[in-house]
């Protein structure tokens, strides 16, 4: 059989999809591409018909990546297809190509979403009158009640939708819509019928259903046995679903495939997190909070989980080639963007360089997807263990509390996705005895408001005289009950979550009266999953000093970074000294050329990097350290192992991430920029600024830090007793509160 | 042609054939003019979805001359049931032809269990036509027979077995 068969065509679609199915995502959308591509002679006579078939399917594939533009560009196209189709199908085909788009329109995680028009395409359905369609629309309205809480209308389209589909030989979907009118009768409290649906379905998922299927039913299932009461049971098989949630995104192995994942599985820890806190107490608390972390920052609890995978060794030298050098693309069209005038840099030489930086960036993108891809180091990193939050608080080094954040809802609170406006904030933390606690702070929209435009204030270049985080939002994250139970001068380790990332909680006001800074040392954590899987650091003695004061990308000089490197050499070299290396990259070197190639910094114990930073808001991953005329980069540092070293930047806005990336507005819980590389390569403690640091107070904190760390300070207790020095002599809070630490407290040798 | 249109139309809204088509298709049978111009016009009515139909004699191969056995009752519209001839008294080139008509009839009975809900059903009778192709060692058949599991493990969202069957049929194909 020839390759443009039709035959050989419908099963390559159909191959396709089927990988799509099991979650292979770009692998199905790279063939239906190609099949797409093929020159119209390779498609034989019923090229239009394929087409039609690949374009929708395309279509359902962009749309499961979050790329909702792309599958609405490919359902046009299947639609226009449609006229040249068989006059008996075309009205079939009309059908489908609404029911496609109405998922689109209908799904709040895109932010094109459209109630209106997905309303619409539901009628035209409806109107098709195909009794397969007719399911199509019941499942998908079923879909929109449960998501607005109408659980008597999803559980009844549900049901009606699933008969159907048994009736016309769709047993898989019919399950599906089984599960979900048990999810609707248990919204609803009837949990008995909830029962007898999740049953139906489960007579299938048992035999034939996808991992997806098997772990949501699972959970299905605990909520059930958790509206019983028996939490025990129902917590068995919330750890049964969330370890085959956890199995499932071991399969992905670039990240941006994981986020669209991750989109729907959130709302799956959300709902393990219900069952958790329901069996109330201690046990309850530790099992919510344990929970609550798991669905932080799954990405970077994969890579370290795999922290003896050395990804970047014995890959394909071309790929690694065409990934470096796609890199340097980018160094120097940065480079030409700031070396334009002003003018120019608005006009049109501007905008044509920016469209260029944006294709080098998809390209180096690409080609480190290719390599992660094609290196089976990257596709068989180890899934974390189960954490057990109780397990790790009896872990913790003594003088440390626990501290953490979890938005109730969907998405946790994060700017898009979700859908539903988080409202109930549950904090977790452990008292001066060590002993777990909850409570939950209600917030109300403006609260929501507030919490939001400071974000959006503290970004940048913050004015001196900010307010950093306004006073009626401080009980809210910091509640008296939490402020009047953790021991004044403890250290306390954060792991925020949603919307209260980046936010400088120790510049959360306590009683009109202190900062939090003031009372704790505070360091961050992108969450406590982080704990069990930290390596066991010997950090090495030499000090790095690295800086440039003007760099070859055009950015404006920074006049103190060489006073700044000198006066760290002199705080490390008093006695008893360590070794110290300082390097000033001038404007036309390079690290490399310096002695100083990032491939070496893993002899360091501390690193301190003096520069402009770029952490560019739509293209996170190439979030760099400008020294001389090249970048070190993100991405660098998943080539490299720093030995729980203590790495400092003095550079802007570097301890920010990003919440999305370019069609990928949803980006979970994960904290994308130059803190989740560092992390990963082993990095004990990253200190960064969240907006523009003030350079004559960072150059002052910098070096009362740097002499904090000197005679063994832990390092949140250096930062805080370095902003405590700068706050005193520089009395605006935004000239110290940028400084952000994060990283994994250091635990008596052998505890960790 | 509207006519025939007409009585597609609950089938294509309901995925079920209406008794009506059933009945016109049975009474064409015993004229094969009738059923030239049906497959004519649904071949026009399907456009380029339609598969062309197979000319069995292109399949035939005449081996040793050896005859086949008769594994499975004949379907009781075959004219062979009806008249009461055996298997047996046929040529093997004629048996041929019946095995082969009959492959054709058990196909479109587990399309119509697959489409009337029972897929377990047309597992079964698709599992049957692999045995069947077998028999008359046609590759197409057997190609097609993986093809229609396909479809079972499709609507059962059993993906490793969508993959199975399709390189089954590929490689049946390229094994032709």
């Amino acid at each position: 059989m020839a390759p443009d068969d039709p035959a050989s065509i419908d099963h390559a679609r159909k191959r396709a999809m089927a990988r799509f199915e099991e979650g292979e995502i770009p692998e199905a959308l790279a063939e239906l591409t190609r099949l797409i591509d093929a020159p119209a002679a390779d498609r034989g006579a019923r090229s239009r018909q394929a087409l039609y078939y690949l374009r929708l399917d395309r279509a359902t594939v962009l749309r499961r990546a979050n790329r909702w533009d792309e599958a609405m560009a490919d359902l046009d196209e299947a639609e226009r297809l449609i006229d040249g189709l068989a006059p008996l199908f075309q009205d079939m085909c009309r059908g489908s190509v609404a029911h496609a788009r109405a998922l689109i329109l209908g799904d709040p995680a895109n932010p094109g979403a459209d109630p209106t028009r997905c309303l619409g395409e539901l009628a035209r359905i409806r109107r098709s009158g195909f009794a397969v369609l007719e399911c199509a629309a019941d499942d998908l309205e079923s879909r929109l009640a449960h998501r607005a809480g109408d659980w008597t209308t999803a559980a009844a389209l549900a049901r009606r939708a699933a008969a159907s589909l048994d009736d016309q030989g769709w047993p898989a979907a019919a399950a599906t819509c089984r599960r979900r009118e048990a999810e609707a009768l248990l919204g609803r409290g009837d949990v008995d019928g909830a029962e007898a649906a999740l049953d139906a379905a489960r007579r299938h998922f048992d035999r034939f259903g996808t991992p997806l299927d098997l772990a949501h039913a699972e959970l299905v299932r605990a909520r059930i046995l958790s509206a019983r009461h028996a939490h025990d049971e129902a917590w068995h098989c919330t750890l049964d679903a969330l370890a085959r949630f956890d199995h499932l995104i071991h399969r992905f192995s670039v990240l941006s495939e994981q986020q669209a994942f991750l989109r729907d599985k959130l709302e799956r820890y959300a709902e393990a997190f219900a069952v958790a806190l329901a069996a109330g107490g201690d046990t309850g608390c530790l099992r919510a909070w344990s929970v609550a972390e798991r669905s932080k920052s799954f990405y970077l609890c994969q890579l370290l989980a795999s922290g003896s995978v050395a990804l970047f060794e014995g890959v394909d030298p071309a790929r690694l080639r065409a990934f470096e050098e796609a890199g340097d693309t980018l160094d120097r069209l940065d480079a030409q963007l700031g070396r334009l005038s002003r003018d120019d840099r608005e006009g049109e030489p501007g905008q044509q360089l920016i469209a260029r930086l944006h294709d080098a960036s998809r390209e180096k993108a690409r080609a480190l997807e290719s390599l992660m891809r094609a290196d089976p180091r990257w596709a068989r990193v180890n899934v974390p263990g189960e954490l057990d939050v109780g397990r790790e608080l009896a872990r913790m080094p003594g003088g440390w509390s626990l501290m953490s954040y979890y938005w109730e809802g969907t998405g946790g609170g994060a700017e898009s996705g979700g859908g539903r406006e988080p409202g109930r904030l549950h904090v977790f933390w452990t008292d001066g005895s060590s002993r777990p606690c909850h409570t939950v702070t209600e917030w109300a929209p403006q609260d929501l408001e507030l919490l939001r435009a400071s974000r959006t204030r503290l970004t940048g270049r913050v004015p001196r005289g900010a307010t950093l985080v306004p006073e009626a939002l401080g009980a809210l994250i910091l509640p008296p009950e939490v402020c009047g139970s953790i021991p004044e001068g403890s250290r306390l380790l954060v792991s925020p979550h949603g919307l209260l990332q980046m936010l400088p909680i120790h510049a959360v006001v306590i009683d009109s009266q202190d900062f939090a800074a003031g009372r704790w040392a505070i360091q961050y954590l992108p969450t406590l999953a982080l704990l069990p899987l930290a390596r066991q650091s010997n950090a090495p003695d030499p000090v790095l000093l690295i800086g440039c004061e003007q760099d070859g990308f055009g950015d404006r000089p920074l006049p103190d970074v060489p006073g700044e490197l000198r006066a760290l050499e002199e705080v490390w070299s008093e006695p008893p000294a360590r070794p110290v290396t300082r390097h000033l990259v001038p404007r036309d070197g390079t690290p490399d050329a310096a002695g100083a190639e990032v491939g070496r910094w893993g002899g360091f114990g501390v690193l301190h990097v003096a520069c402009h930073g770029d952490l560019p808001a739509d293209r996170p991953f190439d979030a760099s350290l400008r020294l001389g005329s090249s970048s070190v980069r993100s991405s660098d540092f998943f080539g490299i192992r720093l030995d729980g070293a203590i790495v400092t930047l003095s550079a802007c806005s570097l301890g920010r991430h990003a919440e999305g990336a370019r069609d990928r507005a949803v980006m979970a819980d994960e904290w994308i920029g130059l803190c989740l590389p560092l992390l990963y390569a082993g990095a004990r403690c990253v200190v960064a600024s969240t907006w523009e640091a003030f350079s004559e107070p960072a150059a002052r904190f910098m070096r009362a830090l740097h002499a904090a760390l000197k005679r063994g300070d832990d390092p949140a207790d250096a930062v805080r007793w370095a902003q405590d020095r700068t706050a005193s002599e520089i009395p605006f809070p935004a000239a110290w509160a940028n400084w952000y630490p994060v990283g994994v407290p250091a635990g008596p040798p052998g505890r960790r | 042609m509207d006519d025939l249109k007409g009585l597609l139309a609950p089938l294509m809204q309901s995925g079920k054939i209406p008794p009506a088509f059933l009945r016109k298709i049975e009474d064409a049978q015993r004229d094969p003019a009738r059923l030239s111009a049906i497959l004519t016009e649904l071949t026009a009515l399907l456009g380029p979805a339609a598969e062309a139909p197979l000319n069995i004699e292109d399949y035939y191969r005449e081996e040793d001359g050896r005859k086949f056995e008769l594994r499975w009752p004949l379907a009781p519209a075959n004219p062979l049931a009806a008249r009461g001839i055996p298997f047996d008294a046929l040529d093997r080139k004629t048996q041929f032809f019946t095995l082969f008509a009959e492959w054709s009839g058990r196909e479109a009975e587990g399309l119509m269990a697959m489409n009337d809900g029972d897929v377990a059903g047309a597992q079964a009778v698709f599992l049957e036509c692999v045995e069947r192709a077998d028999q008359i060692d046609v590759a197409e058949l057997r190609a097609r027979s993986y093809e229609n599991l396909a479809r079972v493990a499709e609507r059962r969202s059993d993906q490793k077995a969508v993959l199975s069957w399709l390189d089954k049929a590929k490689a049946a194909r390229a094994a032709a």
